[in-house]
């Protein structure tokens, strides 16, 4: 251990155990489950939809602090990893109004130059959604979010091309069924410790 | 910690602290990171809770260790974090490390059976 890489090696092992639970597997999963939903249900979809995805965010939160923190453990990461967060949280702010920018064109009307070329900007959707993964994923050291993204861009791609949600219902359920087995392995790895182990150290 | 003879006669100059395999374990986990708590530590380590104590307790009192208790809603809670006397003692025992290996030739093939036998 007498070489700078390694030690980096180890503070990414660090870093990586902590998306070893499935639980972003399980969010991707019904963020897309949510959309079909919307899809799905018409006029009330277009509010059903968002309040699911919405609350799958406070859910991946809450499930880290109540299932992932009591089984790891909690550590603070040093400043180069508070800033590569820093930087793809940025990123996903971008990504998030850019989705929404778009979702008000479509509720306004304004999508005559979306119909004109769809199959491009089917295309470059799913591209586009695919890049904002991969960045996330380097920027997190997550490699399975490259294989997510190309699930989330593939289903966004085709549900657009097709005029169909089924894509992006299998595409949720597929997530989620990932995060369910990498769950299920994390919980029986990592049992939840008993307050008689952890005695006064918490 | 520095040391003026060569080879490996250094190595009675390293610090006995840190060079304990599970002490080691320790300061290297809490040098690449800010800070941990017990149970992110016996996870990394797979020490026992009671072992990973036993050593804390020698590392905090040789300085190279601070242990801070603090609560997290009601519950108390433990970080561990290196302070600077540790990092800077962890990245001599590094160098000497780095020193002492890379003087000690490794010996080829042939050289290597004529040991053996």
């Amino acid at each position: 251990m007498t070489k700078n890489a390694d030690l980096k090696r180890l503070e990414k092992k660090a870093w990586t155990s902590y998306h070893q639970d499935g639980l972003v597997d399980f969010f991707l999963g019904f963020l897309l489950i949510a959309g079909f939903l919307g899809y799905s249900a018409g006029d009330m979809g277009r509010i059903l939809g968002p309040v699911l995805q919405l609350s799958s965010a406070g859910f991946l939160i809450l499930s880290k602090k109540l299932i992932t923190v009591p089984r790891m453990g909690l550590v603070e990461f040093g400043p180069n990893r508070r800033a590569r967060k820093r930087k793809a949280a940025l990123i996903a702010t971008v990504a998030v109004l850019a989705t929404v920018a778009l979702l008000v064109l479509t509720l306004t009307g304004n999508v005559g130059w979306i119909r004109d070329n769809h199959t491009a900007f089917s295309i470059l959707l799913g591209v586009g959604v695919w890049l904002v993964f991969s960045f996330f994923a380097f920027m997190q050291d997550f490699q399975r979010l490259y294989m997510l993204g190309a699930l989330f861009a593939a289903a966004i791609t085709l549900t657009e091309l097709l005029d169909s949600p089924i894509p992006i219902l299998v595409a949720g359920v597929a997530a989620c069924i990932s995060g369910l087995i990498l769950l299920r392995r994390f919980l029986r790895r990592y049992p939840l410790p008993t307050e008689a182990e952890l005695g006064s150290n918490g | 910690m520095t040391d003026d003879m060569g080879g490996i006669e250094s190595l009675v100059n390293i610090d006995r602290l840190i060079h304990e395999p599970a002490r080691l374990m320790i300061m290297t986990y809490l040098y690449v990171v800010d800070g941990a708590d017990f149970l992110f530590l016996v996870r990394q380590t797979g020490l026992t809770l009671g072992n990973l104590s036993s050593h804390m307790s020698k590392l905090e009192t040789a300085g190279y260790v601070d242990i801070a208790k603090k609560f997290i809603g009601k519950k108390p809670h433990t970080m561990l974090r290196l302070t600077e006397q540790g990092r800077a003692a962890f990245n001599e025992y590094r160098r000497s490390m780095e020193r002492l290996l890379g003087e000690l030739e490794i010996p080829d093939a042939a050289q290597t059976d004529q040991i053996e036998v």
